[in-house]
Formats: structure tokens, sequence, C-alpha cells
């Protein structure tokens, strides 16, 4: 299954949701954030050298840590020499090696979003609580609709502890949310490129993570996702 | 449906045997077709391998409507009336969408990477 996740809006948490949710469903980080990359480096091929050709999609993929990654190049020249067309085709031979594909997306609703969004069986759209995020996220959600990718799930940064704010989204938005409220073990994980699981196995933000996954096994059980009901022919 | 005008040409002791596909529906349209000849076939063949329209004996492609697509293989085998026996034809469910997808992706903004925030390799 491959899971995009995107929201429209910068800083919000894609690259850590994104990081979180591969380790925990056991699968791939890919970050297709191609100028702007934030998933941590590795040391061998990156995507650009896949995009570009120079490199199997196989051959990129190392283990950081405790999440096989994906990552991405730091450099101009290996941002203009990949090849956006040739993401779907590589998302899909990851896809049938490993059985999640979660793959991390630039800000924005440009095109560099709308090919893994195309690409991807379900979307996880990642927003906080604040109104230009909020809207950016429903953008996200349209363009999502336009490309008959449905959306999984969604992930509410920094919400408040307490906040009723994942129950209004969930009913605004018909997806089911989980919160994920700010806290030194995500802000650890997010500096150190490490999964929570592996930061801070202890931390409560860990057992969102598990929930979010959770709710993306439950949608795969049902047979949820673009490529499955609509045959996943031209992908 | 499907129009099929098949044609042979016996030289050499080989029947090549040539077919044009016409959809004449006002969908695209799945069309599957297999040599009908008792004995060897053999398709074309690019290079090393089998070209992408042929499978194991059969053929198949999708031609869009008002579209004409040819097939064609060679056989020892005596020209008959019927060298070619369409299979299937089904409506190609999927084109509509992939188009929309295309023109959904087109309207978007061109990707390029901004120079401004790019950080050289260390």
């Amino acid at each position: 299954m491959i899971i995009t996740v995107t929201g429209g809006k910068g800083g919000v948490g894609k690259s850590t949701t994104t990081l979180n949710l591969a380790r925990e469903l056991d699968g791939v980080a890919v970050d297709a954030d191609l100028a702007t990359s934030d998933l941590p480096r590795g040391r061998g091929p990156d995507i650009h050298d896949v995009l570009a050709g120079r490199a199997a999609p196989m051959d990129a993929v190392e283990w950081l840590g405790s999440v096989r990654v994906l990552s991405c190049g730091r450099t101009l020249e290996g941002a203009r020499a990949a090849e956006l067309d040739e993401l779907p085709r590589t998302l899909d031979l990851l896809d049938r090696k490993y059985k999640h594909v979660v793959v991390d997306t630039p800000a924005g609703l440009a095109r560099d979003v709308g090919v893994p969004v195309a690409s991807a069986d379900v979307v996880l759209l990642v927003t906080t609580p604040k109104k230009p995020a909020l809207l950016n996220a429903l953008q996200t959600r349209e363009l999502s609709l336009d490309l008959d990718t449905p959306v999984a799930a969604i992930a509410l940064n920094k919400a408040g502890p307490e906040s009723e704010m994942p129950d209004r989204l969930e009913d605004e938005f018909g997806v089911p949310t989980t919160g994920i409220p700010e806290s030194e073990a995500v802000a650890a994980a997010q500096e150190t490129g490490m999964p929570v699981r592996q930061a801070d196995p202890d931390a409560e933000a860990l057992e969102r993570y598990t929930e979010l996954a959770r709710t993306i096994q439950e949608c795969e059980q049902r047979g949820g996702g673009a490529r499955n009901s609509i045959g996943n022919t031209g992908r | 449906m499907v129009r099929v005008e098949t044609s042979t040409d016996r030289r050499a002791g080989v029947t090549f045997v040539t077919a044009q596909v016409t959809n004449t529906r006002s969908t695209p349209q799945t069309v599957r077709m297999r040599a009908n000849v008792d004995g060897p076939m053999w398709e074309p063949r690019s290079g090393s391998g089998r070209s992408p329209e042929w499978g194991e004996e059969t053929w198949e492609t999708t031609i869009l409507p008002g579209q004409t697509r040819g097939m064609g293989f060679a056989t020892p085998v005596e020209p008959t009336d019927s060298m070619t026996k369409l299979v299937s034809v089904t409506r190609q469910e999927d084109a509509g969408t992939a188009t929309r997808e295309e023109a959904v992706l087109a309207e978007l903004d061109e990707w390029s990477p901004p120079s401004d925030i790019m950080v050289e390799e260390q």
C-alpha cells in the first residue's frame, strides 16, 4: 500500500509523521520532497539518483536507525536531474517489495505533490490546529479527491492534550483523526531524525503513531485505496 | 463492436497474417485476439523480447474510439478464411479516470527546484 503524507502547509510535521508511520508499519519512508527534504539523509544513492535513472529504487533504500528510508539528496543538480514522471513507477516497485510505502511530500499544491498523491492508494493529511494549515489541508483534500485518491486519515499535530479539535475534524472531514500533542518526545525525535519508538519508546506520542498506523491498516483491510477500487491500471 | 479485416500473404512456405482492428464504438475498447491456426504461430518480436501486445498466444491492446490498430503473425500453415479469432472485446473502464487524472495533474503548477533554499552537499 502506498500512503502519501501531505497537507499543503510547510512545517506542520509531515516528515516527522512519515518517519514514525513508516516505522510503525514496518515499511519504507520515501523522501519525495525533492528540493526541500527533511527526512534523514543516507550514505548511498538517493531518490535523485533513482529518478534520474542512475540507481534502482531497491538499491537506494537503506536502514537509518530502525527505519528503512529512501532518502533525498540535497543538491540543486540532483533535484534538477530528477524526473518527477519516474516517481509513480518507483513507488510501484517499492510497493511490491515492502508492504507499506510512506511518501513524504513538499509543501504546496504543485505537480510534485499531485504526482505522489495520484500514485498513492491513500492520502494521510497532516495539519495543525492553526487556520492557514487547516485551509491548506482542505485544499489538499480537494486535490486528492480530484485525483481519485481517498484520504485515509488525518494527523493533527500540535493538538492540545484536551483539545476537541480531533473530534471536530473527524466530523468535518469524515475521516479518522489522530491528535498528536506537542511533546518533548516528538521534538527530540524530529531533531535526531529517529522515530519516537527508537528515541523515546515510553513516550505517549508513540501510542498516537500506533493509532495512526492502525487506522491505515484498517483501511487496507477494508480494501480501501484508489488502486484497489479501480484496478491499478496505468499507475 | 470492433471491425477486423484480415489478409494473408504466402511466401516461401510461410503465411504472413495481418489484421486491421478498428474500434467502431464511442468508448475505448480492450481487444483480445489470437491466431486461429492449427500449427505453429510466430508472433512479431522486437529485439530479444516479444512485442508488448502479445502474451501467451493472445494479442491484447486498447483501442481508442475510431482508431485502428494492426496485429500480425506468421505461420507455416496454409492460408484459410479465418486466420484470426476475436477472443473478447471489453470496454476500457479506467480510460476515463486516467484521462481525468492527467488533466488534473496538467493543471497544477510545474515543479521546479527553488535555488534559494537548496543546501549544498557537504
